[in-house]
């Protein structure tokens, strides 16, 4: 109670310090653009009026940001392939050991790619092969069916895949069969 | 090549030229020799090799339906067509250096490397001039068999009536 009868001459007085009514700048209020009278406070001190650099610190910080963004992570990275692992060395094959696909490469991130993403250059040499296999009979086969349809074409002996050698009549009994199946409805109307 | 000199019987030039090094990979060769070889000298180097292609048989003896044995063949002759050019490079460098250095003397002091690469130019064009980057073994075979024909009908007509230079 005697917090509340306090508080309001207080508040009164921030009040009127921060939001002065009567045409008088307070502390909350927009600085106006106008000439001011040139005070000498302690003889050389100046109010310095500039434009904003919220625009240009902003940027430049975007820029900062993004570039770091990449750069930190892959500088670790390739610091420590090269700092601290180190190229490989050119050594002799030993006799009876076979290397590994990956211990054909110099450089140690080469290396990794090579281990756990690509596949070894064996395996690529296989898939090249099939992909060759597949293409060189599949030429063939063309081959011969264009062969054989201008063999057709010229000889005209034969009657090509499609045909189904058939009985006649077989054929005449069938429709004579469904003819009188069908004889007492009328489902077709026929122009006279 | 020139040879190796003493420094000491280098001019000022010439020694201020090697020095050039120095400034521009000076800080380089320190980092590396003073920072990184103590941080790796600890460890197992890894090891590289390189790889070790075998002998195929070539085109000319794959039968005509055997597409393993003619796709084998065809990659190694892009193998060995890169080894031919690499080769070619290296004796054109040298051909060239020689005339730098010799300068007025290159007339006698480089006839032998000259002629040398000019021979294996004229090989190289003989084997796969005119081929385009596209070629495969199969296109080289048939070059290869065209000229021989062409060899033997020129020999057959010139014994008939006599060559053209006479």
């Amino acid at each position: 109670m005697a917090g509340m009868s306090l508080l309001r001459p207080v508040l009164q007085r921030t009040f009127r310090a921060g939001f002065k009514l009567n045409g008088q700048n307070g502390i909350f209020s927009l600085p106006k653009l106008q000439t001011i009278s040139v005070r000498s406070m302690a003889g050389k001190a100046k109010i310095v009026r500039h434009h904003t650099q919220f625009e240009w610190q902003s940027f430049k910080d975007d820029v900062w940001f993004w570039t770091m963004f990449w750069l930190v992570p892959v500088g670790l990275i390739m610091g420590y392939a090269n700092f601290v692992v180190g190229q490989a060395e050119l050594s002799d094959i030993p006799e009876g050991y076979e290397p590994k696909h990956y211990e054909y490469y110099k450089g140690p991130i080469e290396r990794w790619f090579s281990k756990y993403i690509y596949d070894s250059y064996e395996y690529d040499y296989h898939k090249k092969m099939i992909e060759h296999i597949d293409e060189m009979e599949k030429l063939a086969l063309r081959d011969r069916e264009e062969k054989v349809k201008s063999l057709m074409l010229k000889k005209q002996d034969c009657k090509s895949w499609y045909y189904y050698p058939g009985d006649l009549q077989e054929t005449v009994r069938a429709r004579q069969g469904h003819d009188e199946q069908y004889a007492g409805i009328n489902t077709i109307r026929m122009r006279k | 090549m020139p040879p190796n000199i003493e420094p000491t019987q280098l001019k000022p030039r010439e020694r201020a030229m090697q020095n050039f090094k120095l400034i521009t990979e000076g800080p380089i060769i320190f980092f590396k020799e003073n920072i990184i070889n103590p941080l790796q000298a600890h460890i197992d180097r890894p090891k590289y090799y390189h790889r070790r292609f075998q002998r195929v048989p070539t085109f000319d003896q794959c039968y005509e339906n055997d597409y393993i044995c003619q796709f084998e063949a065809n990659e190694q002759y892009h193998r060995d067509r890169v080894i031919d050019t690499k080769i070619i490079r290296i004796l054109r460098r040298r051909a060239k250096e020689c005339l730098f250095y010799e300068g007025p003397n290159a007339d006698h002091r480089c006839k032998h490397i000259q002629e040398t690469y000019e021979d294996a130019a004229t090989n190289w064009f003989i084997k796969y001039g005119d081929l385009t980057v596209h070629s495969n073994v199969r296109d080289a075979y048939m070059k290869q068999k065209h000229r021989l024909i062409f060899e033997r009908r020129k020999q057959e007509y010139e014994a008939k009536h006599g060559s053209n230079t006479e």
